[in-house]
């Protein structure tokens, strides 16, 4: 067994792109419901 | 770990469930057509009425339908729940979107009781676009996920690989 297969293999490129896009989605959403007020808008949710 | 005939049964349950859980939420965007396209006032009550009726009666049960069989299609095959990056986003996306939805019926209701009286004012609602196509672009993760099943292993997966191999060494 080599020393490669001793380490935990590292975090996959995707994911770290699908967690940066979760991220960026996820503050606008929240963006939105701070900023857009209204009863039916995502204000409501404030 | 499940037999090859169960595992066949339940993997056409979750791709019914789950496909049917994105048909499901295409009708629903559906349904905001006629409030965006300031269609006439009963076409539009009308609309905002069927809207609990699809949530509570198709969204919910196929979104619950396709967490369950999804945990159960993981747990007995080789991917594992927490083994591979797949499958483990895929199931953080599919509860996200569980959760939200469940969250949001509170207000789906709230829109159907306005359109419910024939005093209230369905033109001021502004319709429910932006949940129903949220949840189709965010539905559609997994479900490139679990076709392409992008390599990479959890940490958790690379334990018991080392395990399987150290003991099938020693045997």
């Amino acid at each position: 067994m080599d020393e490669q297969e001793l380490k935990p293999p590292a975090r996959p490129v995707w994911v770290i792109w699908l967690a940066i896009i979760a991220v960026v989605l996820v503050l606008t959403a929240i963006a939105l419901m701070v900023l857009l007020p209204g009863e039916h808008g995502p204000g409501r949710h404030m | 770990m499940l037999s090859p005939t169960a595992r066949r049964v339940l993997l056409i349950v979750h791709i019914s469930v789950s496909v049917g859980w994105m048909g499901a939420a295409a009708a629903y965007v559906a349904l905001n057509v006629p409030v965006l396209t300031g269609a006439d006032e009963q076409a539009v009550r009308a609309a905002y009425l069927m809207m609990p009726t699809v949530a509570d009666y198709a969204l919910v049960p196929l979104a619950v339908a396709t967490v369950v069989t999804g945990i159960a299609l993981a747990l007995g095959t080789k991917w594992g729940l927490l083994q591979h990056y797949w499958v483990a986003v895929s199931l953080g996306v599919t509860l996200f979107a569980t959760a939200i939805l469940v969250l949001h019926l509170p207000a789906v209701d709230e829109l159907a009781a306005v359109a419910a009286d024939r005093e209230g004012d369905v033109a001021a609602l502004g319709g429910d676009l932006f949940h129903s196509v949220g949840g189709l672009v965010v539905l559609s993760v997994p479900l490139v996920l679990n076709v392409v099943k992008p390599r990479g292993l959890t940490r958790r997966g690379w334990r018991v690989q080392q395990s399987r191999r150290s003991s099938s060494a020693s045997t």
